[in-house]
């Protein structure tokens, strides 16, 4: 039995009761005898619960306020920091506030600590003024901030906005093999493996450690592991240069703060693979929070995280070590956004490995009051989301305000040229973005695609901002009561997928920064999740086909559509390919796609959902012969495939019996690898691999595909 | 009636829809509220006021869909405010016996066992026999990973969803549920072989 299924089952028969008081008889009383709920409220009453009003003071001033409303109401958020106002803390010139006196940020800290729960209306800027704006933003109101003047933004954005990533790259003497598949073309984005094309990197959760196994035709030799100790798990890693770059996370009781009896950080670790067989720890950088994401750039580290604050104690500001004792980030670099919500830092860390040695000088640190969301990183530009406060609306008749009905997103812009974080502006959207892909920037422009709410009802946006984040143009209100499951960025287009009970394709036109516009849209069953551009005519999709049930639609197995984009104004679906009862890591993780030699095919691993029928009999998931191919499709694994996997004493070990079983018309109920062809507007199951154990990733390695199971163990598999 | 129709009908106002609701809920939020909390007056009362709050709030719930999270990160919330209740009334009276819970805010379990019958602060019956060794085993671990239990197992969210509850990331997620579930079976599976 899993361990998951071990303790699920100890909960359940725990024998806990709810006492009677939590009936939902009582609790009906109990209601009857509260406030009447909001939604039922006169129009003219206080759309404030009673039983929350944080600062009850604040109400006469609702009516000084209706009276000004009009006139604040175009102000954008970071105007209000006007001098005039009393301000606690002053705005840099990225619109981002500034503290001179710990002071000050500890009442920053207060103010959202408790304001955090439940979800306050009142923004940190607000706290921290002591006033209150009540003026209703318009529905598109976007609040932006110049912050670079001095700075020729053409050098922020130089560089490589998109690639087609995923690709192959391989030094003289060494196999071709595959990267990470990434979103930006020579933005690193850290795995649970990498390879060299001689050796595989993986993340062993098992274990707890990086394994570095030598692997060549086949076979793998595991030749040494690094361990994490302790409370400090391994998460993923980067490889470059013959470094191995490993990220984790520990909770430390060194990193206690006050009230709290855990304190998370994230640890790069940094060791020279010269040798793979015996790596040699050259430092480490620990950074408070938890891990967001990272990126390598430019041979730099990005590093991203998520500090929260508990209490309003001083020793929550987030701390960094570089081989010495933690400390501290300085005052001078801690900011915050005006518009915060969430009671925790965003800390950025850039750290430069490069070096016999990471040293303190190397690394660079910021932090952010307010919490994040998402990154993108384009290269030159680092773009941070998180939730900013909206205004509660006002009725301009009556006066009365109400709660608002969506949420924003702001985007802070920070350059990361010539190894320094500097904040370049702010800015923000409405509504809230779906993962980093709804996210890119083009010549100096940058677009992002979020879903909004407007009437109870889901609407999709899509905005330009420039340079400054300032809105260019935007897109309000399309594929109404749906929302957006993908998105996908081309040159001057967007491709948004976007769902409720079909997957809409909707092709935007971004040429003119000032006017996006539909151009065309094309409806499939199911949605995608990942859209891959496969030429300049297709474009592909993996997600999940649904089937209605009783409730309404639910997922129930993988789906292809491959989209032929060739005409904006009417696109059409090329061709798709669905199966029902099987799963795979890339409905959830882009990074789980692999992109084979000249692309030639994509590769992903997929697992069993469920077993049709029930009971052990094996569900033949692959039996449509059309779709496979009449010869070659044997996986005729050569002598010696497998893993072998050693001790790391450098012994070599035999073969473990690791042949997977032969397919001939399909998958006899394994999990396993979808080699996938989508040339010529077809989509061809080239080969269904069947694996032993379920994988999370595939990668290559010259002539042979290796696995990586959930287990953490490796199998391979010849690729012809 | 589906879940998404009593949703909007609770938004709306209609009280019975919310207490059908509730009912659907009430099970997962009270097992979770007495395993971050330790004892069942706490839990109580953190199930109490997050349904009241949740009745108050409802009306902005933006998404349907986004119910679960949104219900339990209210509970969240109420549990993180008793558990400072809890802290402040062992530093006033040191002596006050210790629920298990209390430790949730300020540290570790280990060390603070209960003895299974007795009474907690609040003199509530504490629990049941498996579910109190089952309180012991989660205060072996650290509170955020203990909260990681607690939503995948007795609230039912995937790890993508905890990611985004929690702000980890999935795959964090997924490896620190990996490590403290193999650690919880070991720990039960050492207790229930010493006879009693």
């Amino acid at each position: 039995m899993k361990d998951y299924d071990f303790i699920k089952d100890r909960f359940e028969q725990d024998g806990l009761e709810p006492p009677e008081s939590l009936s939902p008889d009582a609790i009906r009383a109990r209601l009857a005898e509260q406030p009447q709920h909001p939604a039922k409220r006169p129009a003219n009453a206080d759309p404030r619960p009673a039983f929350s009003p944080k600062h009850p003071w604040r109400r006469p001033l609702i009516a000084f306020a209706a009276c000004a409303c009009l006139a604040l109401a175009l102000i954008p958020v970071n105007r209000a920091l006007s001098p005039g106002l009393p301000s606690a803390s002053s705005a840099d010139d990225s619109g981002l506030l500034t503290f001179s006196s710990q002071r000050q940020l500890d009442r920053a800290v207060a103010g959202l600590v408790e304001n955090q729960y439940p979800t306050s209306d009142v923004t940190i800027l607000e706290n921290l003024t002591g006033r209150e704006d009540l003026a209703e933003a318009p529905d598109n109101e976007m609040s932006g901030t110049a912050g670079d003047s001095a700075e020729n933004y053409a050098q922020d954005t130089a560089g490589p906005s998109q690639g087609t990533q995923g690709k192959t790259q391989s030094a003289a003497g060494t196999p071709d093999h595959s990267t990470t598949y990434t979103q930006v073309e020579d933005v690193d984005e850290a795995d649970i493996v990498k390879t060299d094309g001689n050796y595989i990197y993986y993340v062993s959760r098992v274990e707890n450690q990086v394994i570095i196994a030598r692997a060549k035709d086949g076979r793998t030799k595991r030749v040494a592991a690094v361990a994490n100790h302790g409370n400090t798990s391994t998460e993923n890693l980067y490889i470059r240069g013959g470094q191995l770059i490993v990220i984790g996370q520990a909770d430390s009781e060194i990193l206690r703060s006050a009230g709290s009896s855990w304190r998370s950080s994230t640890v790069v670790t940094v060791y020279d693979v010269t040798d793979p067989a015996k790596p040699e720890k050259t430092g480490q950088y620990i950074q408070t929070g938890n891990l967001l994401s990272s990126r390598l750039v430019d041979g730099r580290i990005c590093l991203v995280t998520d500090d929260p604050i508990y209490n309003t104690a001083s020793d929550n500001i987030p701390m960094v070590s570089c081989g010495e004792e933690l400390s501290p980030i300085e005052l001078k670099n801690i900011r915050c956004f005006p518009d915060a919500v969430t009671a925790a830092y965003t800390v950025i860390g850039l750290v430069d490995p490069r070096g016999e040695k990471l040293s303190a000088d190397s690394i660079t640190t910021s932090a952010v009051l307010g919490g994040s969301q998402e990154i993108y990183c384009s290269g030159p530009n680092l773009y941070v989301t998180g939730n900013a406060a909206e205004k509660a609306k006002k009725n301009l008749l009556t006066g009365r305000t109400s709660q608002p009905d969506s949420q924003n997103t702001r985007i802070l812009r920070v350059s990361l040229s010539k190894g320094k974080v500097k904040y370049r502006a702010t800015g923000v959207v409405s509504g809230w973005i779906n993962n980093q892909f709804s996210m890119d920037e083009y010549k100096g422009y940058f677009r992002v695609a979020t879903t909004s709410a407007k009437n109870g009802e889901d609407v999709n946006n899509l905005y330009v901002l420039d340079e400054k984040m300032k809105e260019t143009g935007s897109l309000h209100g399309f594929a109404a009561d749906e929302h957006i499951k993908a998105v996908r960025y081309m040159g001057s287009q967007a491709y948004v997928i976007t769902y409720r009970q079909t997957d809409p394709l909707f092709i935007v036109d971004l040429s003119d920064p000032a006017n996006p516009t539909i151009q065309g849209h094309v409806k499939i069953s199911g949605y995608s999740t990942l859209l891959v551009p496969v030429d300049k005519d297709h474009v592909l999709g993996f997600g999940f086909s649904t089937e209605t049930g009783e409730f309404g639609e639910y997922t129930n197995g993988l789906k292809l559509a491959l989209f032929d984009v060739s005409d904006p104004m009417n696109p059409k679906v090329a061709d798709s390919w669905e199966r029902a009862g099987i799963q795979s890591e890339i409905q959830n993780d882009h990074r789980a796609l692999l992109v084979g030699p000249d692309a030639d095919f994509y590769a992903i691993p997929y697992s069993l959902t469920y077993t049709a029928g029930g009971g052990d009999d094996p569900v033949t998931i692959f039996d449509d012969a059309e779709e496979l191919p009449t010869d070659g499709d044997d996986t005729d694994v050569a002598d010696g495939s497998g893993t072998d996997v050693a001790d790391g004493s450098g012994t070599d070990s035999a073969d473990t019996d690791r042949s997977p079983e032969v397919s001939d018309s399909g998958t006899k109920g394994n999990p396993g690898i979808l080699m996938i062809s989508a040339k010529g507007g077809k989509i061809k199951i080239l080969r269904d691999i069947p694996s032993k154990e379920e994988l999370s990733r595939c990668i290559y390695i010259g002539d042979w595909l290796y696995g990586l199971t959930w287990e953490d163990d490796i199998e391979s598999f010849p690729m012809k | 009636m589906n879940e998404h129709d009593i949703i909007q009908k609770a938004r709306q106002g209609d009280q019975d829809a919310f207490c059908q609701l509730y009912g659907q809920y009430r099970h997962r939020l009270y097992r979770y509220a007495f395993y971050r909390l330790g004892n069942e007056g706490d839990a109580e009362d953190a199930v109490s006021d997050c349904v009241l709050s949740a009745w108050q709030q409802i009306g902005s719930l933006r998404d349907p869909k986004a119910f679960p999270a949104w219900i339990f990160r209210i509970l969240s919330g109420c549990c993180a405010k008793l558990i400072r209740q809890q802290i402040d009334r062992r530093k006033e009276d040191p002596l006050e016996p210790d629920t298990g819970a209390q430790a949730a805010g300020a540290g570790s379990f280990v060390g603070t066992r209960p003895t299974g019958t007795q009474a907690t602060a609040t003199g509530d019956i504490p629990g049941t026999e498996d579910s109190l060794l089952l309180r012991d085993a989660l205060a072996t671990l650290p509170e955020e990973d203990r909260n990681i239990v607690l939503l995948s197992i007795v609230a039912g969210f995937k790890s993508r969803e905890i990611a985004s509850m929690t702000g980890l990331t999935a795959g964090s997620v997924r490896s620190r549920l990996s490590r403290n579930l193999k650690k919880l079976r070991a720990f039960l599976e050492e207790q229930m072989e010493i006879p009693s």
